[in-house]
């Protein structure tokens, strides 16, 4: 069994609302986890923003401890006219179009902590040796775009975020 | 035959008795709750087993072991492992290991910790 690791995402007033093992992440101007992202596109033509997005790592299974949790995103910039910004949070805010005021989402890594074994936003811990469920720091992350972007309706390519610990 | 799955640990004990990540899909038969390198940390089969003498893990097609014969009392064993897990739409597409530490670790007389481990 070794540990597992699923998707939880807060949505909702204060982003409080879980929806664990998520299976998409798009970026989209309505905050739920149901809405087809083609139904709530980001239109750039107006400097529009997603709604900022609130996922976390959350652990299950054996494990004896956990620590140096990081964050990445592969890539922050993906075309002109397109950003992607985030920050580890400690805390829950409703979820906005409103730009976030974070920088650009590291292609390096964010240090994250273990909070919980229930779904929540805390400072937490660098280590943990719990056992079972466990949840992490939430990455607050949005995609912002203008009007320089000449990419035209449509898809962006996929990125993809690593999270990185050390498990015994 | 192939060797456990890389990363995976094993502890052997006095009788014979071989504590095995693999073999208990890393739950403890013990607790049902913890993993098998807790069991040998808190040395939960030593009652029916008698003391550790091999303390060994797996990592691409070799098996590395310490002799636990000619530890310090209080050696206990290390074995961690990196981990990275890819967000590719929201899901985990893929979790990967990328390190393992291995070894022990002790304190002497003064109380100092001190640590023999290699990253594999």
């Amino acid at each position: 069994m070794a540990s597992t690791q699923t998707i939880s995402e807060g949505n909702g007033t204060n982003a409080a609302t879980e929806t664990g093992s998520r299976t998409e992440m798009n970026w989209k101007r309505v905050d739920d986890s149901t809405t087809a992202y083609t139904g709530s596109p980001i239109n750039s033509t107006n400097n529009e923003n997603s709604m900022t997005k609130y996922q976390m790592l959350k652990f299950g299974g054996t494990w004896n401890s956990l620590s140096a949790l990081t964050v990445k995103i592969d890539n922050n910039a993906p075309a002109t006219g397109l950003s992607i910004v985030g920050a580890v949070v400690t805390s829950g805010t409703t979820p906005s179009t409103s730009a976030s005021g974070d920088s650009a989402l590291s292609t390096s890594g964010l240090s994250a902590n273990f909070t919980s074994s229930s779904f929540g936003y805390a400072a937490g811990t660098s280590s943990t040796t719990a056992s079972g469920t466990m949840y992490t720091n939430a990455l607050r992350s949005q995609l912002q775009t203008t009007s320089s972007y000449a990419g035209g309706p449509g898809d962006i390519v996929s990125r993809t975020i690593t999270w990185t610990w050390t498990e015994s | 035959m192939s060797l456990p799955i890389d990363g995976s640990c094993e502890a052997e004990y006095a009788d014979g008795y071989i504590h095995s990540e693999t073999e208990h899909d890393d739950v403890s038969p013990y607790t049902g709750e913890h993993n098998i390198l807790n069991d040998i940390l808190e040395k939960r089969p030593e009652a029916e087993h008698g003391p550790l003498v091999r303390f060994s893990t797996f990592y691409k097609d070799q098996r590395y072991d310490v002799d636990w014969n000619d530890l310090p009392d209080n050696a206990r064993p290390v074995r961690w492992k990196r981990m990275e897990a890819d967000q590719v739409g929201g899901e985990i597409t893929e979790v990967r290991l990328t390190k393992v530490g291995f070894g022990y670790q002790w304190n002497d007389e003064t109380g100092a910790n001190h640590q023999e481990v290699v990253e594999l």
